[in-house]
């Protein structure tokens, strides 16, 4: 994994980045706008399972409505990240791995439980094990944003 | 008289509290980040309807109805930790080009979404299912381009103002 960090931090990419005074912060305002696109869809399709937001529709619709935005989201966050790490990879694997394992680990259980897990049982109409679910993904996304945000504050 | 105010509120105990703890400061920064997700998360997917792009086969009045109770809350949460936040360093705001812009904006897209809901948003029933009018449209991609720059200037206040 050394090795990974080693190559991201030395690519011309993750230089580059480092030298621009602007690369940085640009590519961390198209984070934080996929950030609110994601934890918004992503909050409001958890929220169905348990009556709240649109809960005229059905699950079904719900995920519908939803899958569209949050898959965009999930490629502005990504798209975004990926330079990202590659600028700040030294300094990650030096002072703030725990975290960063953290904050990807969550992500990747968040991604793999949302579409093999809720959307399924979203499109079973299966209100009862889809509040657990719900339950698990709220916990999952939100620790993953609160780690994210715990390499950018702390 | 602004900057009169700034130069008070700085020296109060709640703004030397604020910037010269370890914790708080952070944990606004967090609160705040999390509430425009709830808020920015859900205002967003009713401008996407107006302008046509997003939940298309639900009714406006479906969207607006059912998301704005989550959009004011977040709104609320926003302008709490915003405010504390703005305390913590009010004169180091008050000369900041970001924050400006940025307050300019919340002021643009306050605007635009009182004009909405009480001239064309009256008369939804007409155009709830379907295409809106380009009143609408206008005025949903009014808010979500200027919510997006918000959170832009937001963040740039923090890289290159303080």
């Amino acid at each position: 994994m050394k090795a990974s960090f080693d190559f991201a931090a030395k690519s011309g990419f993750g230089t580059a980045i480092r030298d621009s005074r602007y690369a940085f912060p640009a590519l961390e305002m198209v984070h934080l706008v996929g950030l609110g696109l994601l934890l918004g869809s992503i909050l409001l399709f958890n929220a169905r399972f348990f009556g709240f937001g649109m809960r005229r529709q059905t699950l079904r619709e719900v995920a519908a409505d939803f899958a569209p935005w949050t898959r965009l989201a999930l490629i502005l966050m990504v798209v975004s990240g990926i330079p990202m790490f590659a600028a700040k990879a030294g300094e990650l694997w030096r002072e703030d791995l725990a975290g960063f394992t953290v904050k990807m680990s969550l992500i990747a259980v968040g991604v793999v439980f949302h579409y093999s897990v809720q959307i399924p049982l979203a499109k079973a109409e299966n209100v009862s094990r889809g509040r657990i679910a719900a339950t698990v993904s709220l916990v999952v996304w939100f620790g993953a944003a609160i780690a994210g945000l715990t390499l950018e504050f702390l | 008289m602004l900057l009169t105010f700034c130069e008070w509120l700085n020296e109060t105990w709640v703004s030397v509290g604020i910037r010269e703890s370890q914790w708080v400061y952070p944990m606004l920064h967090f609160a705040h980040i999390l509430a425009n997700t709830l808020m920015f998360g859900t205002i967003v997917f009713l401008d996407l309807r107006l302008i046509g792009v997003g939940l298309t086969r639900r009714r406006v009045s479906d969207v607006a109805e059912q998301l704005l109770p989550w959009t004011w809350a977040g709104w609320v949460l926003m302008f709490l930790s915003g405010a504390f936040i703005f305390t913590s360093d009010p004169v180091v705001y008050y000369h900041s080009f970001f924050f400006r812009i940025k307050m300019s904006l919340m002021l643009l897209a306050g605007v635009n979404a009182l004009l909405f809901h009480f001239t064309i948003y009256r008369g939804v029933s007409a155009w709830d299912q379907g295409v809106a009018p380009a009143r609408a449209r206008m005025a949903g991609a009014i808010s979500l381009v200027s919510w997006i720059a918000i959170v832009v200037t937001g963040r740039a206040v923090g890289y290159f103002d303080r």
